[in-house]
């Protein structure tokens, strides 16, 4: 099986959290960042550029998760 | 420790092939979509009457279910697993926490294809569907996902 991550537990404890109905709707209310989103679209360009198929993407993403979990043990 | 003997284009080929209707969910998705995050999961969605035939396709990659199909169709969810660990929701539909409902049905006819590789594809829910889904639980790790999905949504015809 994969290797998970092993997160320190006060990150996973954030990271996993249920959002209370305040926050999601303080976050719904902020608005869109046209700027933010055009890197998130280069980047989305070049990735499907590079990696034209799932395949190739799902590889890239592996090798990052081995890396990821290499260097933080 | 390694993935073992896990192929993932082979579990992709039997699913192709089982007959059984299946959307790919989770940040895997999103990979799939163009999205280079981070993730070690597999997550599917699958037609709740095809189970049977979903368990024999997982099985000849040597992924074994966690639950029996009555069991799964109780509880909405399972685990089939071997050198690999994948999720499989069954629910005919699933709420939001503000009530907005997705059905399985209307997921499955707004689908669109995302090549695997030549002559295989997966079956990915629509972007504004897969925002949907990362909706049911609102935790905080599915607020990055979402953000992206709405960015990437702005570059799409009709999404």
């Amino acid at each position: 099986m994969t290797p998970r991550q092993k997160l320190d537990p006060k990150i996973r404890e954030r990271y996993e959290r249920a959002l209370s109905d305040e926050e999601w709707q303080r976050i719904q209310a902020l608005p869109r960042d046209p700027e933010s989103d055009e890197e998130v679209l280069d980047l989305a360009r070049w990735f499907r550029r590079r990696y034209p198929t799932a395949k190739e993407r799902f590889a890239y993403v592996r090798r990052k998760y081995a890396e990821w979990t290499r260097r933080t043990g | 420790m390694d993935a073992g003997d896990f192929d993932e284009e082979e579990l992709f080929r039997a699913m192709a092939g089982s007959g059984t209707r299946w959307l790919l969910i989770g940040r895997r998705a999103l990979v799939a979509l163009g999205l280079p995050v981070l993730t070690a999961d597999y997550d599917f969605w699958i037609d709740i009457d095809g189970i049977e035939s979903f368990n024999a396709a997982a099985a000849s990659c040597g992924l074994i279910p966690d639950k029996t199909a009555d069991a799964a169709r109780a509880t909405g969810r399972y685990v089939v697993e071997g050198d690999e660990r994948v999720d499989v929701l069954v629910a005919r539909q699933v709420s939001t926490r503000d009530g907005v409902v997705l059905r399985f049905e209307d997921a499955w006819s707004r689908r669109r294809a995302v090549p695997y590789e030549p002559g295989l594809s997966l079956w990915i829910p629509s972007i504004p569907d897969l925002i949907l889904t990362k909706k049911w639980s609102l935790r905080a790790k599915a607020v990055q996902d979402i953000d992206l999905l709405e960015a990437l949504s702005r570059e799409e015809p009709s999404s």
